[in-house]
């Protein structure tokens, strides 16, 4: 009898700790570590979300700029953080789940309990405005016919590189590819006449005039609806870049909830949305159990897909 | 743009709240820009959150105010204690540290000060006359013509060797090969890492500045020995030199202004590169150039004017193109976006208010930056009241802390440290320092562009000269190269007729 | 041996040291990940600066050696080393203890090191310093220095 009272109040004692530990969730800042420089396109969102998260749970949030190696350092020092809830970090999807593919580094997919998803862009293919090119068919049967066609995008092993050679499988063509960067530096190249076409977030045109010839999402593009996507010309190629909200492997998980509910409600906010769309985002959100499953899941598409950069697997 | 844009701006601005935000973001960009370890970039970052909950013009007025005046904050430690409290004063460093030792303080501060306005008025009217014109130019600059410009400013390392020009090609080689440590991005491979991850990122230029300029110098005093860290006469405050000493630099003013709105408009440059380019043309066209590095005002004027007329060029593609022209206007165009304003090639025609409105805002902030500077440049020159070596103390302070918070690592503090000992036996050996900089500055622009080159017109690099920008640069590097041994042979002909 | 130290010599004989390790490392390198077509290969542009380092140092090696040895200027290593050795201390216990008790001591012992005697304004200096910086990065803008363990500062 002693031993099981025992027990009880000993489970009472850690339950009423940890729902006082929960209650007061945060008391200091939390920080927010995003791998990539101020002012940059996972940058700009991050902070909206941020922002927003806020606002909603009444705490404070600190954005840290941990910049290097194609946002992999910063992505390490999350995953080497330590999992009290205080140090989150917001990533996209090449980081997470493309990276460690690619060269060893200190993180897998083991290393993170993802929180929530907040955004979702599917890439496109953009030209020139005074392009000859008006349909992807168009582009292809120029780079079949034997014309000096150029794809620009980030670095080798970005989602605008993989992108592109997903589609030249597809096709069963090849272009030469410059990997001169993403987003505006991509627009200069084009308009420079050194590249031919783009794959990068469907916002693109928006921002920097350029045309859509094609979209490489799962159904068509507000804002971009008399362009076609690549699934209804038959070509099965889905590519889309996505952001979310990781914290370290071993966070507890009341605060996870916690962040994932505050994360839920943040998404609806109107300034988040206010703020996403005028970033040219397109909001997506997924929970922390949803979440978890497809960042598995992604982890697991995105090795599959490096042979189509020429990425050689080793046997796992 | 119109009379009535221009006086729907000045309404805009007459909002009082808009002023008082300029007014204190100008006082913080400075102080930001002054603490070295900081810079331009983390200044805007920093005052980013802030701008959420202000309207439209508000937000912009702050984020002008900030850059400008970091930008500017920046040439104050770089003349009191030798280290840039940015990037971009490096080359300020050179002349404003011993005008500071030989007690010229006050007047060093004073020529930056309005050296910095008169720059940033530049590159403001060069804005607004000719944005979009400026703004097609630079989209003409592929990689291609980019590595043509970089090798062509490879060249100003001869400018500021000092009069050595096998020890400051070798100081430019350190430099580019320092900066080809970390990941290559365009390969994957990890080059010179020795399997530590921390350095994959590679070096980040300001440790490498911290060390080099601060730490070196608290090392050198060290090793004078206690007997000469004597206190130096100090002029502290504020002196505006006269009228006439600011005609007489009225060529290099308006050239070094003329450089660094030109390098902002261009991708690839940036703003250290333009001061550092900018401080080397003054210097080789300048009939003083013995004097340059001893503590020549000149020098101090061309850094600083080139440095702060990047601000107006920085916006040209910022805002025309929606390109960011370097990694301060990359933070602005984010808070632009956030508020709902598009920079790009639909802004001058859909918006021509907020455009002129942005202008005016321009004008301002480097006004403001005027007054505050002369008084707060009162305040800061109090420093070098203080003995020696407590200053020299501040500064390890300051290391410790400014190269840490650049990317949260403790690497970059040890680069600082390494780059302390490394310069202290580099100023020994004779080996000018700036030209390590410089060349670890250009070094992963050159690379880059001279790799995508070669990937666009499929190693073939004779097909670069197909380009007719390039070419113009290829010959301009060449006459630079070889202008010294053509004058040697001139004088003699002409004798001869 | 005093017949062939001088500034230039020590110079160029680092610097060829320094350019043939990085060589032979370079060489080393296994294999890389990605190699675009057109692309030169990633050690190629890092060694052409390699070679130009050995080239250069050799030169300043050669002309250190044809000025001959000469004595070095006197100089106060016992200080200097006792600063760098401050500096290696403080960056290597940064993280564990923290900027707040790193650094006053580290610019106490570089003050002392410069030849400043009066103790009192040394530390007053060093901790009003320190603090004032605190301050400005950490409460003010916001960037985290390394913490204090258990105060959390």
């Amino acid at each position: 009898m002693r031993t099981s009272a025992i027990a009880l109040i000993a489970g009472l004692g850690v339950a009423l700790s940890a729902t006082a530990a929960l209650a007061d969730y945060p008391e200091s800042p939390i920080e927010v570590i995003i791998p990539y420089g101020a002012g940059g396109n996972s940058d700009t969102s991050g902070r909206i979300l941020i922002n927003a998260m806020r606002d909603v749970m009444g705490a404070d949030f600190v954005p840290l700029n941990v910049t290097g190696a194609g946002g992999t350092v910063g992505t390490a020092q999350l995953a080497g953080s330590d999992p009290d809830g205080y140090t989150l970090g917001y990533n996209p999807i090449a980081t997470v789940t493309v990276q460690p593919h690619l060269r060893p580094v200190p993180y897998n997919n083991e290393s993170f309990a993802p929180v929530c998803m907040i955004a979702d862009n599917p890439t496109s293919v953009t030209v020139a405005p005074d392009s000859p090119f008006e349909s992807i068919d168009d582009l292809i049967a120029a780079a079949k016919g034997g014309e000096n066609i150029v794809a620009v995008g980030g670095a080798p092993g970005s989602m605008t590189h993989i992108t592109q050679a997903m589609i030249a499988d597809a096709y069963g063509v090849g272009w030469t590819y410059l990997p001169a960067g993403g987003g505006g530096r991509a627009a200069a190249s084009i308009m420079a006449g050194e590249a031919t076409f783009a794959t990068d977030t469907s916002a693109m045109e928006r921002v920097h005039g350029l045309k859509t010839l094609a979209v490489a999402g799962a159904e068509r593009v507000e804002g971009l609806e008399d362009v076609p996507t690549l699934k209804e010309q038959g070509v099965d190629v889905v590519s889309t870049i996505w952001f979310g909200l990781f914290a370290p492997a071993g966070t507890p998980d009341a605060v996870l909830d916690t962040l994932s509910a505050a994360c839920e409600e943040a998404v609806q906010t109107d300034s988040f949305i206010e703020g996403m769309a005028n970033a040219n985002y397109i909001v997506r959100f997924m929970g922390r159990e949803e979440f978890g499953d497809f960042f598995q899941a992604e982890y697991v598409r995105n090795r599959e897909l490096l042979p189509v950069i020429g990425v050689e697997l080793p046997a796992q | 743009m119109g009379i009535d844009a221009f006086i729907a701006a000045l309404g805009l601005l007459a909002d009082p709240w808009a002023i008082l935000i300029m007014l204190l973001a100008t006082v913080v960009g400075m102080i930001v820009g002054a603490l070295p370890g900081l810079g331009t970039v983390t200044a805007l970052a920093m005052i980013l959150p802030f701008t959420f909950v202000l309207t439209g013009p508000q937000a912009i007025g702050l984020l002008l105010a900030i850059y400008v005046s970091s930008v500017y904050g920046g040439s104050i430690p770089a003349i009191l204690i030798n280290v840039p409290g940015t990037p971009q004063s490096a080359a300020t460093t050179f002349d404003g540290y011993p005008m500071a030792k030989a007690g010229k303080a006050a007047e060093a501060l004073g020529w930056v000060t309005v050296a910095s306005t008169i720059g940033g008025i530049f590159s403001m009217i060069v804005l607004v006359f000719a944005a979009p014109q400026l703004a097609a130019l630079a989209v003409q600059f592929g990689s291609i013509e980019t590595f043509a410009l970089i090798v062509f400013s490879l060249t100003t390392i001869a400018w500021v060797s000092a009069g050595n020009p096998i020890k400051g090609l070798l100081a430019g080689v350190i430099g580019v090969i320092l900066s080809t440590v970390g990941v290559d991005e365009l390969s994957g491979a990890d080059r010179f890492t020795f399997g530590n991850f921390a350095l994959s990122a590679g070096f980040h230029v300001v440790p490498i500045l911290i060390g080099l300029f601060a730490l070196s110098e608290v090392f050198v005093t060290a090793g004078q020995g206690i007997s000469t860290t004597a206190k130096p006469i100090i002029s502290t405050g504020f002196k505006i030199a006269r009228f006439r000493d600011w005609w007489a630099m009225k060529r290099t003013i308006l050239r070094s202004s003329v450089l660094g709105t030109f390098l902002g408009v261009l991708p690839g440059v940036g703003a250290t590169a333009a001061s550092l380019i900018g401080y080397a043309q003054a210097k080789s066209a300048s009939p003083n150039s013995e004097n340059f590095g001893k503590g020549e005002p000149e020098g101090i004027v061309a850094s600083e004017s080139a440095n702060n007329a990047v601000t107006g060029g920085a916006l040209v593609p910022t805002l025309a193109l929606g390109i960011p022209g370097d990694a301060a206007t990359a933070v602005m165009l984010g808070a632009l976006v956030i508020h709902g304003i598009t920079p790009g090639f639909q802004l001058f025609n859909r918006n021509p208010d907020l455009v002129s409105f942005i202008f005016v805002a321009l004008l301002v902030a480097n006004i403001m930056m005027l007054i505050v500077g002369a008084m707060m440049a009162q305040v800061f020159s109090r420093v070098l009241k203080l003995p020696h070596a407590l200053v020299m103390g501040g500064v390890v302070a300051l290391s410790l802390a400014g190269s840490y918070v650049i990317r949260f690592s403790v690497l970059d503090v040890w680069v600082a440290v390494m780059a302390g000992i490394s310069g202290l036996l580099l100023r020994y050996a004779n080996v000018p320092l700036a030209p390590i900089v410089i060349g670890f500055i250009l070094g992963t622009p050159l690379e880059t562009n001279l790799r995508q080159g070669l990937i666009v017109t499929q190693m073939q690099p004779l097909k670069f000269l197909e380009s007719p920008i390039a070419v113009g640069f290829f010959t301009l590097t060449l006459i630079v190269v070889l202008w010294p041994l053509l004058k040697r042979y001139l004088p003699k002909r002409r004798t001869i007729d | 041996m005093s017949r062939v130290v001088n500034t230039d010599t020590l110079l160029g004989a680092a610097g060829l040291a320094a350019s043939a390790v990085l060589l032979v490392s370079s060489y080393r390198q296994g294999a890389t990940v990605f190699l675009l077509p057109g692309d030169a290969p990633p050690f190629l542009v890092p060694q052409l600066f390699l070679y130009l380092l050995a080239a250069i140092s050799v030169a300043i090696l050669l002309g250190g050696l044809r000025r001959g040895g000469v004595r070095l200027d006197a100089r106060n290593w016992r200080a200097i080393g006792v600063g760098f050795a401050t500096l290696v201390a403080a960056t290597a216990l940064m993280k564990p203890l923290g900027y707040l008790v790193v650094a006053p001591v580290a610019v106490f012992v570089t003050v002392l090191n410069l030849g400043y005697r009066n103790l009192l304004v040394n530390a007053a200096v060093s901790v009003g310093i320190v603090a004032l910086l605190y301050l400005l990065l950490v409460s003010f803008a916001q960037m985290p220095l390394p913490t204090v363990p258990g105060l959390g500062i």
